[in-house]
């Protein structure tokens, strides 16, 4: 499941456990590369429940979440652990996206 | 023609153009580029090159004067210029495009005056309606320092003099 948030204080509200691990996918209707990507993304959403994943829609301009983290490409996807960025990938890239969430995720079976 | 409405010595009118930043993902169509503004009051306190083409792609614009801007951007360094910019009506999708074609990378952005209008409050814009393309903006440079205008030039007839990297750079 991608929740879409357009705000700083949305994704506030997401980012409160300090462990994990939140994917942002900056995103627009009409970018061909964001569009391709779309289906892998949510396919990691399915696989990934101990994942925030979700979509900020720049379809019709940018917006704060933009501003904040300089996004000036989509798509952009930024890995934050709790509150903190620990990584970015510019441009639709499936194999990237993948081995960054093995790389960053809590373990699902943590006690 | 563009009757200029500024001189050397003004503050630069404030204007605020649609750009999209250069990323080296837009080239190979893995991104996206997204606009975004970019105000003159970023340019506080540096020292710019500004110089406007009536048309991205067009043949005098694209062959004659841009590249020479390109091809002599460490001398515009050299003389402490911060930011190089060219600016003309056209939208921010279609400068990006005209930017990865000539190959701007970050050295020169592109800014769009959507109408000419900041360049036609300024005398700078032309109405080249009869030819198809609407009102633009005319070919002209100008070097601001510190939003101090020290050169504005429009070329007063066909092809590239007073508005060309050369005549520019022999002002810095």
């Amino acid at each position: 499941m991608v929740a879409e948030i357009s705000t700083a204080a949305q994704l506030k509200e997401l980012t409160t456990d300090a462990s994990k691990l939140t994917v942002i996918d900056f995103t627009a209707s009409w970018c061909p590369p964001c569009q391709a990507i779309k289906p892998v993304f949510e396919g990691l959403a399915n696989d990934n429940a101990n994942v925030n994943f979700v979509k900020v829609d720049l379809s019709e301009g940018t917006n704060e979440l933009a501003t904040m983290y300089s996004v000036t490409a989509m798509p952009t996807f930024i890995f934050l652990v709790g509150a903190e960025e620990v990584h970015r990938i510019r441009g639709a890239n499936p194999a990237g996206l993948k081995s960054a969430i093995a790389q960053h995720a809590k373990p699902a079976s943590s006690a | 023609m563009a009757s200029l409405k500024i001189s050397v010595g003004d503050t630069l009118p404030k204007g605020t153009f649609g750009t999209i930043p250069f990323t080296e993902e837009l080239a190979d169509h893995s991104a996206c580029g997204i606009p975004t503004n970019l105000s003159t009051d970023s340019w506080k306190g540096k020292k710019v090159v500004l110089f406007s083409v009536p048309g991205a792609f067009t043949p005098t614009c694209h062959i004659n004067h841009l590249p020479p801007y390109l091809a002599k951007y460490n001398e515009f360094k050299a003389k402490g210029v911060d930011v190089i910019a060219v600016i003309a009506a056209n939208d921010p999708f279609v400068l990006s495009g005209w930017g990865r074609v000539e190959g701007l990378t970050d050295k020169i952005i592109t800014l769009s005056d959507p109408n000419a209008a900041w360049s036609g409050s300024l005398g700078l814009s032309v109405d080249l309606s009869g030819r198809g393309f609407g009102i633009r903006t005319a070919r002209y440079a100008m070097i601001i320092d510190d939003l101090v205008i020290k050169y504005v030039e429009v070329e007063p007839g066909l092809g590239v003099t007073v508005s060309g990297a050369d005549a520019v750079l022999a002002k810095l």
